[in-house]
């Protein structure tokens, strides 16, 4: 699979570890008192689509960059590829506007 | 009995001739350059001032004048910085962390300068990347893995490559290459 860095063009996927589900970068905020559910959801509910699924990929053999991935499961199609921390503000900023 | 002891590099000076690929060790001095959140804005005009010569762009480096100093842009935030010359490390490392946060990195990278003829047939073979002359030019500088091993790799002549690797792991990486050679032979 290759994956297309945003600013390093084509890269093979040896060189990335695949993090996990793009969502995990929100982790809920701790406070008193502490919301154990929202924690339970946060470790262990995963939505595993077959189709499109946004992925937290790690460059480790690159530049060590961060990146959110939307692919395509089923056929491996890479849809997009963006750094995690653009990802985050665009998903704050889209929150905050609702 | 006397016994004098003296330094070593990781391969102990490497010279070898392998078809139309020649394999050599070499020692530059190594810096890795982080940039501080503050500074984000003023990288390229606090570079080109101290270094007096182009800040490349992420996946590639410049040289200066003599072509003795290398600027390597790994990522976002992170340069690295080779000396051929040991003379003009004080001088610009001095100026440098001034503002940048500088680590002295020269004894955990092994560096194998490859070149000859056969040098690009010899690295496609392990090397994952694109090395066409349309996509990876001179002074491309990036980094990759080479078998397991993670590796900085910059072009510096149409058939010569820098490789530099963990000093830790030098003769692993070099039986990766020496064999890629040999095979190509």
């Amino acid at each position: 699979m290759i994956i297309p860095h945003p600013y390093l063009g084509p890269r093979d996927a040896c060189e990335f570890v695949y993090k996990g589900d793009a969502e995990l970068v929100f982790r809920p905020e701790r406070v008193e008192p502490v919301d154990y559910d929202a924690f339970h959801d946060y470790l262990y509910l995963r939505q595993n689509p077959a189709g499109i699924h946004k992925e937290l990929w790690y460059h480790e053999y690159g530049d060590r960059s961060w990146l959110v991935v939307t692919r395509n499961t089923q056929t491996h199609e890479i849809l997009k590829v963006e750094f995690a921390s653009n990802y985050i503000s665009k998903q704050k900023n889209r929150k905050s506007n609702v | 009995m006397d016994k004098k002891i003296s330094p070593t590099t990781p391969l102990s000076g490497l010279h070898s001739v392998i078809g139309n690929v020649t394999l050599k060790e070499v020692n530059p001095e190594i810096f890795c350059i982080s940039i501080p959140k503050k500074m984000d804005k003023k990288v390229t005009s606090e570079f080109k001032r101290i270094l007096k010569f182009d800040v490349p762009i992420i996946g590639q480096s410049s040289l200066n004048k003599n072509s003795t100093i290398r600027l390597i842009k790994n990522s976002l935030d992170q340069f690295f910085i080779l000396f051929e010359r040991n003379s003009e490390v004080a001088g610009v490392i001095k100026s440098l962390e001034k503002d940048f946060y500088i680590t002295e990195q020269s004894d955990a990278w092994v560096g194998i300068e490859i070149f000859g003829k056969s040098s690009h047939n010899c690295l496609e073979r392990i090397c994952p990347l694109d090395l066409s002359a349309e996509s990876f030019g001179v002074n491309t500088a990036v980094r990759t893995l080479m078998e397991h091993l993670n590796v900085l790799i910059i072009k510096t002549a149409e058939d010569s490559f820098l490789l530099l690797s963990a000093s830790s792991s030098a003769n692993s990486f070099l039986s990766a290459v020496e064999t890629s050679a040999q095979n190509i032979v």
